[in-house]
């Protein structure tokens, strides 16, 4: 059982993506903590391209401005998660 | 924060995915924010991981021009201390970010874990891995991987029956080249 933890700096870019899939086809992890990825919405099908074919569950936290974004992707077949939350600190 | 159980073994966890301000003042808003809730969850198997941006010693920082923040270690090692956070040894390679000047560099990501969380999975390792198109290194927390260390080395009795055993193992025995130690 592995988690996999990775500031990605941007996962807008197809390439980031490729690469973070691979990350996950290679370590399969079964849980993935992205930070920095810089999306602004992240849906179904965003979560699938990331993490690849099987079943996988998600939260997602956009940030104020450009950078921060957290995304945090699952693998439903080794665990069930029933709570998410998240919290934004501002600066100001 | 996502909090949910492993299928295989019932075990419950609480997994904090953390991106940290660089704004000092964000910062110890978010340690307090992070302390209360790992303190109001002392019992829980929880693990905090991502990009704290702050570094534990000045061993952690390693460039020319950066000034070591003492105060943002401070804060950061006390947020540690009074969560009762283990941070285990980092494996693979000693930093985590790069700046790309070949200078500078820093371990900005890690693991933290809960002591439960390590009594539960005591083989739990932090390994960072090969950098890729990021300037933060992929990390991997191994979290019930079986680790029985070196393995031990056996011989069957029997061996030392067959014909030319003694003069194979010398000649074998003799041919190693070995530095350093194991």
């Amino acid at each position: 059982m592995k988690i996999l933890s990775y500031n990605v700096r941007g996962l807008g870019g197809l390439d980031k993506r490729k690469e973070v899939r691979r990350l996950v086809s290679e370590k399969s992890p079964f849980v993935l903590c992205i930070q920095e990825s810089k999306m602004c919405v992240v849906n179904d099908f965003f979560a699938t391209t990331v993490w690849g074919n099987s079943l996988c569950g998600y939260s997602f936290q956009a940030s104020l401005g450009a950078s921060g974004s957290l995304l945090t992707i699952w693998d439903t077949n080794v665990v069930e998660v029933w709570s998410t939350s998240r919290v934004l600190i501002t600066p100001w | 924060m996502i909090r949910g159980r492993v299928i295989s073994t019932g075990i419950e966890f609480i997994i904090v995915n953390v991106y940290a301000p660089c704004d000092m003042a964000a910062k110890q808003v978010l340690w307090d924010k992070l302390t209360s809730f790992v303190l109001a969850n002392s019992e829980a198997n929880l693990c905090l991981c991502g990009d704290f941006n702050s570094v534990r010693s000045v061993e952690e920082r390693k460039g020319h021009g950066t000034t070591f923040r003492q105060h943002d270690t401070n804060i950061f090692n006390t947020f540690i201390t009074n969560c009762f956070l283990l941070d285990l040894p980092i494996c693979g390679r000693l930093f985590t970010w790069y700046r790309g000047d070949g200078y500078s560099m820093s371990q900005l990501d890690r693991f933290l874990l809960s002591p439960n969380w390590c009594s539960v999975w005591p083989n739990s390792a932090q390994v960072a891995h090969q950098r890729g198109l990021s300037d933060h290194v992929p990390l991997v927390l191994f979290v019930d991987e079986d680790n029985w260390g070196p393995r031990p080395l056996r011989m069957l009795k029997c061996w030392a029956d067959f014909p030319g055993y003694a003069d194979f193992v010398r000649s074998r025995w003799g041919s190693f080249v070995l530095n350093g130690w194991g």
